[in-house]
């Protein structure tokens, strides 16, 4: 047999291979899904901000009439809620303007470190602080999505 | 006399072939990206949102208040 030949023949032989193999082989899944767009996510976290903020004004209202929180400190719990919210509606039209991303990021931790509700903690009682617990959490959460610093 | 034709088939397909394999990765990795629109779009419904929820938690505080002046 010619060696020539026989070279040709192998070569052949794994050309056919690799296109059976790469045209039977099931698709490999790909579990990579794409990233979701940085305004998408800030919007989903300003969302949760506004529900953790409406959720905290009613329980504070709830607390201070069944009597597990002073009227004073249902007050400052409304008082920073009232901020927060008013932030929320600066932070999304913020997000509605045409400025670039970089420029939204600016004045959203801008308008967020605003909020002042690093301040919360050392005002109220423990009971208080409690039903505003998850506001600051989902504050926190959009900092870090922001790149701001933890309140 | 089939197996020749094989043979001959694959030694001219052999330089399309990486060309081929690389097509077809490229297709199963493609994905649909959001376009600005879509983004936009969807901002747009996700603010919303949290304006009503942020409007509506401001309107219940009024209300408190306005009915515990005290506090």
């Amino acid at each position: 047999m010619n060696p020539t030949n026989t070279c040709s023949r192998l070569a052949a032989i794994l050309i056919i291979c690799a296109a059976v193999l790469t045209f039977t082989a099931c698709p490999k899944s790909n579990t990579s899904t794409p990233p979701t767009p940085a305004p998408i996510t800030v919007s989903n976290a300003i969302k949760t901000l506004a529900d953790a903020g409406a959720g905290a004004a009613h329980s504070a209202i709830v607390c201070r009439d069944s009597g597990g929180c002073s009227p004073q400190d249902a007050a400052k719990i409304e008082a920073v809620v009232t901020v927060a919210e008013n932030a929320v509606l600066q932070m999304n039209v913020v997000l509605r303007s045409p400025d670039p991303w970089d420029v939204q990021r600016g004045k959203l931790l801008q308008i967020l470190q605003s909020i002042g509700l690093s301040t919360l903690q050392a005002n109220v009682s423990a009971n208080t602080y409690a039903v505003a617990t998850a506001m600051l959490t989902a504050a926190n959460t959009l900092s870090t999505i922001l790149g701001g610093p933890q309140i | 006399m089939t197996l020749t034709l094989l043979e001959q088939l694959a030694l001219a397909g052999m330089p399309y072939l990486p060309a081929l394999i690389g097509d077809f990765v490229a297709l199963f990795k493609k994905y649909p990206q959001l376009s600005p629109e879509q983004i936009t779009a969807m901002v747009q419904v996700i603010t919303s949102q949290s304006d009503q929820t942020a409007l509506a938690a401001l309107a219940e505080i009024a209300a408190d208040q306005a009915a515990h002046p005290a506090h």
